[in-house]
């Protein structure tokens, strides 16, 4: 671990004063110790961060499991139960429909790849939430392997930008009014999990809450807190016992991270009030009220202009948590048509403002956004007018990251039922978006790189129209 | 020439059994080794003259070819007839083992339950995340790790018109071509080809799908060999399982068997039972399960060390911890200093540092016990084991519309416990047969956030028995003897507890609405008859304890009356144990049995006569909780320093030495406060009241949540956590909440709007706000008109409970005095550093 101090020979408990110590951390970020503490960083990740490249995924997740039909595959031509209850909304490209709540990702399609035969074999919300984060490496979703592809992204790429201390992996999600978003929140939590990378390697939640935005914008001079780190580091040196190290050693990583993202100002990158009006009410879905029991303003807008700014700070990998897309038509959720209403309008908005935005600043050929849920629906309608879990055919689109777009990738059968192409799952994903974010051909001879991972992305193939 | 030689062999061989002992083989309560039937086998446990395990070692040989042994030792049948085993030790020593071969020729009728079952379990196809699962996977379903064979046998032969089995042609039945990948199968290629499990499958439908008749055995147990061994750091043992069935039989079932560890970082196992130790000493259980019988293998690890070193013994704990410790050559940490032992015990027992006057009264002769009983007697103490009562209580007002006086009540009522030292059985009786209305009779808040039967079941058994029994709500318990009969059993004993329903209100037209006021939760004792349905075979069961036979409840009787009183009687099993345990994990910061609400024959304790003790002694004192606690932070064992060895740093069972930990959340805020000298307020209690004393664990704080206070959602003292994440660390460093304690000032408001604000009428991203509150140290420290070491004598007597040594002194002096223009920044600097320095966020 690198610490501001390690250099400065200078400090010495019996000879310094406070004017040294005012000295040194000025020092420290004007002139000396912070590109030295930079270069070292840049030392240290030579061995292995040359396969990483310039390169960012924003995930964003359907909790409940969206409806593979009423969103990429309306399946028009098929009879009623089997095309979508929403109706459909033409795309620039004949043939090619999207669901009825979608005119403006429709209009998008050129930055589209739509994956009509993904599929994984689990069921149950909770299970199959970490199944897909994970990419496959929790093979049945009971938590207990496995690790998010977020958090594989962090352990690959280092859990901080060297230089602007952002976390590189992130997750957005936000207290919801109501229950049962609140525990669809906490599946998606679950699922983004370290798991068996360890904990630093978890993704870092600035919204979830509490005063942990504010916590991000530094209050004090950079100087100073490098003065009350450099005592506080001096004050555990002189005491510094036996003690068992496991006990010390996550703090003083988490420390150490604290001080980077600090200094680095990535705060600043979380306040939304900076943005350009006109942006922020281009991505503004606050309009739109969503929920069963009690209703809230939908944040997605906000939690996409929030995933961009975090990816302009230096995080590579932001996963963005939606719920209520679990569309059974029974006490905790709405039917098909009034859900797809009620969620998917706000979806279209926020997200066909993520990739405009997105294009014009020239991210898009960097960002990857992936669009996924739980599980697809079923083909068939139950009694009240909802869709219930289906596994068997999911929802997944992926946009920009400078690969090939406006295609559609794979069949699913005529009653929208099953793949009816080679079916594309979870590990495909996890393959596809690692050749997305590094250069795997580099990263075979990199040393220091986990064999487990590497295996991990080279066992499946990546979709392989995607990189055509 | 071969035909001479073989016998030469054979003799040689047994005559190296008969000769040295120094190679034996683990037969169990078997005389000899008998296998029946086609693909039986057997794991031979081969020990050398060290007590070693050489079986993946040792070179096996056979006189002829009635049998295969593999590698590993595992011997399969594959004619009928007799064979003997040669096996010769990596050190040259030999032995010899007869086997003698049955039922190859005649192949008899195969049970479903007892060989079919077991292989579904076997690879996972049972398993919850898959067929498992209640509704199955992709429309095939069976009982949940084959505890219902009689289902699982109806879902392959005849659902979807029985075309999961083909008779004609046993191998291209959907069940084994599905199994073996020979089909696309999501779960994957299970069962290679031709293997035994294979060829069970083949030949059961061959012979027709028998089920088996009811005359056929049962498994009554399993027996592990060896059931216990002193095993070293980074070695391997293999174990095999015996099942015993009711006709007394014993058949091998190591390969049918499941496996786990309950310490995976002591010990793990593989999948065919091979356990390999890791790099720390301790013990470790393996449990083994078939069927829906458990068992345990036990291996102990000792570490080696001479011990010569040992602390006073001060009570009987000492001698049970030192036994251990000598056992295992585990050398103990010294005893801590005094000011180390006064800021531990002070926050272990009363939930707050030690006040200057206490670190500077801290001397004279026996003062480390007069310290304990003076904080045992203390309100301190009381707050503090209020709070961890009431978590675990679930004491929360879980609705805004909760009425906060039954939760204050409550909250009270357990404090007032706690406080005269109200004997641990009185308690629980007095909570668990509660009726009456909540603010009249607190405890009823109990079933105020307890409502339905099944949670008031499976906390009941989780809180005072230590048993985790929601498994056995819908199936049978997967690591535990317990079946939905016991569940239902002792649910039954909830049955009469009825809530009183308010009238309703009549809702006159043309009136206005009357608001909905939530009635006062009122529980009553119902007359229905005191039994529970059991879903499984929808049959009443009567109240039954745990491992009991069902009890006939008069009506007019509460049956919860004659619970408690099973519980609370010298005899159970499970009572005291279970708070011996819970108080031994919060003052050594691991339980004996770990997680300490899960306690069971596959989870054993790690150190089982000090549980035994602890628990006997509990009883001893009619259940007098405070006398537990006394005698465990009177032993030397919790007083030990947290200075580990190179011996000893990777101990983590053996309380070698005092593990440091985070301080609980609410202590720590209460610390800060102290440090900082900040009246907190909280909302909806009154101002000044500590982190420590609040009654509800709903009262919003960010801080508290952060720091993993626990939500009170459930009996799980699991819901606290004493993680440290980069939210903890930012939240220290660089709050408005810290920063006002540490500067004595408010600083500026939050997130001042921006001119660029969009003017949307929703707030950007929700910030709930915290009250931000000035500390008032940083004043009284500049008023203070003694020189600076004075004063930084006293903010190490505060924080740490201890004086600067000279470095320390010198390093904080200079730092402060050096620029009289800045001295308040300076000391905020200070107080900040203090904070934050590892010393101060740990108990050590």
């Amino acid at each position: 671990m690198l610490t501001l101090h390690a250099n400065r020979s200078a400090l010495d408990c019996q000879g310094t004063n406070r004017r040294d110590f005012l000295r040194a951390g000025f020092l420290g970020l004007g002139g000396l110790t912070l590109p030295w503490l930079l270069e070292q960083k840049a030392l240290a990740a030579a061995g292995q961060s040359s396969y990483v490249k310039d390169k960012a995924v924003i995930m964003v997740f359907l909790g409940g499991g969206a409806s593979h039909i009423e969103t990429f595959n309306p399946n028009m031509d098929a009879p009623s139960p089997y095309r979508s209850m929403t109706g459909a909304v033409r795309t620039r490209t004949p043939g090619v429909l999207y669901g009825g709540t979608f005119p403006q990702l429709a209009d998008r399609f050129d930055k589209t790849s739509i994956i009509r035969s993904f599929r994984h074999p689990v069921g149950n919300h909770e299970q199959a939430i970490s199944h897909v984060l994970t990419g496959g490496t929790d093979p049945n979703g009971q938590a207990q392997l496995g690790f998010s592809m977020g958090s594989m992204y962090s352990r690959l790429r280092g859990t901080n930008h060297p230089e602007t201390g952002m976390p590189t992996y992130a997750l957005l999600t936000h207290p919801h009014s109501d229950g049962q978003y609140n525990t669809e929140k906490n599946r998606v939590t679950i699922g983004s999990r370290s798991g068996t990378l360890g904990s630093t390697m978890s993704p870092f939640n600035p919204t979830g809450g509490g005063t942990a935005l504010e916590n991000m914008l530094l209050h004090i001079s950079p100087e100073r807190l490098a003065q009350r780190r450099d005592l506080v580091q001096e004050m555990d040196r002189l005491r510094r016992r036996s003690e068992a190290r496991p006990v010390r050693e996550h703090l003083s990583e988490f420390e150490q991270q604290a001080v980077d993202l600090l200094l680095g100002g990535a705060g600043q990158a979380l306040d939304l009030t900076r943005e350009p009006r006109s942006i922020y009410e281009r991505y503004d879905t606050s309009r739109f009220q969503i929920g069963k029991k009690v209703f809230e303003p939908s944040q997605m807008g906000q939690q996409m202009l929030m995933a961009r700014r975090l990816i302009e700070a230096g995080a590579g990998f932001v996963t963005v948590q939606s719920a209520g897309w679990d569309m059974h038509a029974d006490n905790n959720n709405p039917g098909i048509e009034s859900g797809m209403e009620m969620l998917g309008r706000p979806l279209d908005k926020a997200l066909s403002a993520l990739l405009d935005d997105l294009e014009q600043r020239g991210m898009l050929e960097k960002t990857l956004v992936v669009l996924t849920g739980d599980f697809g629906r079923t083909p068939t309608i139950n009694r009240n007018g909802g869709r219930d879990h289906w596994a068997n055919l999911c929802t997944l689109a992926l946009f920009g990251g400078g690969l090939k777009m406006g295609q559609v990738i794979g069949q699913s059968d005529r009653q929208n039922r099953a793949p009816a192409s080679t079916p594309i799952g979870p590990h495909h994903l996890l393959s596809t978006i690692m050749h997305h974010l590094f250069d795997v051909g580099v990263m075979r001879v990199s040393r220091g790189v986990p064999s487990n991972l590497l295996r991990l992305v080279e066992d499946h193939r990546p979709i392989a129209e995607l990189f055509a | 020439m071969l035909v001479r030689r073989l016998p030469v062999l054979f003799v040689f061989a047994l005559a190296g059994a008969l000769q040295a002992q120094s190679l034996s083989v683990e037969l169990g309560s078997r005389k000899s080794v008998h296998l029946a039937g086609r693909d039986a086998g057997t794991q031979l446990i081969v020990t050398d003259a060290k007590q070693r395990d050489v079986t993946h070692q040792a070179k096996y040989q056979t006189d002829n070819a009635n049998v295969h042994v593999s590698e590993t030792g595992y011997v399969s049948a594959l004619a009928e007839g007799q064979a003997t085993v040669a096996i010769t030790g990596p050190d040259g020593s030999k032995t010899a083992v007869a086997v003698q071969i049955t039922d190859i020729v005649r192949d008899v009728p195969i049970n479903f339950t007892n060989e079919v079952v077991p292989v579904f379990t076997r690879f996972g196809c049972n398993a919850g995340g898959c067929h498992g699962k209640s509704g199955g996977q992709n429309h095939f379903s069976l009982s949940l790790l084959g505890f219902e064979p009689q289902e699982d046998y109806e879902f392959i032969i005849k659902e979807t018109r029985g075309r999961r089995i083909f008779p004609a042609a046993p191998e291209q039945s959907v069940l084994v071509q599905k199994a073996t990948g020979l089909i696309p199968h999501g779960g994957g290629n299970k069962i290679a080809v031709d293997s035994p499990a294979y060829r069970l499958m083949v030949r059961w439908i061959e012979q027709g799908t028998p089920f088996g008749t009811p005359a056929d055995p049962v498994v009554q147990k399993l027996e592990v060999l060896p059931s216990d061994r002193l095993l070293q750091r980074n070695a391997k043992q293999q174990i095999a399982v015996l099942a015993h069935f009711s006709d007394g039989s014993i058949r091998d079932v190591t390969s049918w068997a499941q496996y786990e560890s309950n310490d995976g970082e002591t010990a793990g196992v593989s999948e065919s039972g091979l356990v390999s130790t890791r790099d720390r000493p301790g013990s470790a259980a393996i449990m083994v399960r078939y069927q829906d019988q458990v068992a345990a293998f036990r291996c102990t690890i000792p570490l080696g060390h001479e011990v010569t070193k040992l602390p006073p013994v001060r009570n009987f704990i000492d001698t049970l911890t030192q036994k251990q410790w000598t056992k295992l050559g585990l050398p103990p940490a010294e005893l801590c200093d005094d000011a180390t032992f006064l800021r531990r015990v002070t926050l272990d027992l009363a939930g707050r540092l030690p006040t200057l006057e206490e670190a500077q009264a801290f001397t004279g002769d026996d003062k480390r016990t007069r310290l304990i009983d003076r904080l045992l007697a203390s309100d301190d103490f009381a707050d503090f084991f209020t709070a961890k009562w009431s978590a675990v209580l679930r004491n929360r007002k879980s609705s805004p519309k909760d009425d906060a006086k039954a939760t204050i009540a409550f909250h009270g009522w357990i404090r007032d416990a706690i406080q005269k030292n109200m004997p641990f059985d009185q308690f629980v009786r007095e909570l668990l047969t509660a009726t009456g209305e909540e603010v009249a009779n607190p405890p009823v808040a109990w079933y105020r956030e307890v409502k339905d039967i099944h949670a008031q079941t499976e906390d009941v058994a989780q809180l005072f028995l230590g048993t985790r029994l929601q498994c056995a709500r819908c199936h049978h318990h997967p690591l535990e003897k317990w079946s939905q009969q016991d569940y239902y059993g002792l649910s039954a004993f909830f049955s009469r507890v009825g809530y009183k329903t308010p009238p309703k209100v009549e809702q006159k037209k043309g009136q206005p609405k009357q608001p909905i006021v939530k009635q006062p939760t009122h529980v009553l004792v119902t007359d229905v008859e005191a039994s529970a349905i059991n879903p499984r075979t929808n049959l009443a069961v009567q109240p039954t304890v745990l491992g009991g036979v069902g009890l006939d409840i008069p009506t007019g009787t509460d049956p919860r009356a004659e619970l408690v009183k099973w519980m609370t009687s010298p005899d159970n099993p499970y009572f005291a144990k279970t708070l011996a345990n819970r108080v031994w994990k919060h003052f050594m910061g691991r339980g004996l049995v770990e997680p300490e609400d899960d306690m069971r024959a596959t989870n054993p304790p790690t150190n089982p006569e000090l549980l035994d003790a602890l628990a006997k002694r509990f009883k001893d004192s009619k259940y007098d909780v405070r006398a537990l606690i006394r005698d465990v932070v009177l032993s030397s064992t919790y007083q030990l320093s947290s200075d580990s060895s190179e011996e000893n740093e990777n101990d983590r069972q053996n309380y070698s030495y005092f593990r440091p930990r985070r301080l609980h959340a609410e202590v720590l805020f209460d610390a800060i406060d102290q440090l900082t000298l900040t009246k907190p307020a909280f909302p909806g209690v009154p101002a000044g009241t500590r982190a420590v004393q609040l009654p509800d664990h709903s009262i919003e704080s960010y801080f508290l949540t952060l720091f993993g206070r626990p939500d009170a959602s459930s009996a799980c003292e699991c819901e606290r956590s004493f993680e440290v994440s980069l939210p903890q660390m930012l939240h220290l460093f660089n709050s408005y909440e810290m920063q006002a304690k540490v500067t004595g000032t408010m600083p500026k408001p939050p997130m001042q709007p921006s001119k660029t604000e969009p003017k949307s009428k929703t707030k950007a991203p929700v910030i709930q706000p915290t009250r931000v509150i000035p500390g008032d140290r940083i004043n009284k420290i500049l008023a203070d008109k003694r020189g600076a070491p004075e004063k930084i004598r006293d903010l190490y007597l505060i924080a740490y409970g201890r004086e600067p040594i000279e470095k320390e002194l010198a390093l904080l002096t200079k730092y402060v005095t050096r620029e009289p223009a800045e001295l308040r920044a300076a000391y905020e600097d200070v107080l900040w550093a203090i904070i934050n320095s590892e010393e101060f966020l740990f108990n050590h």
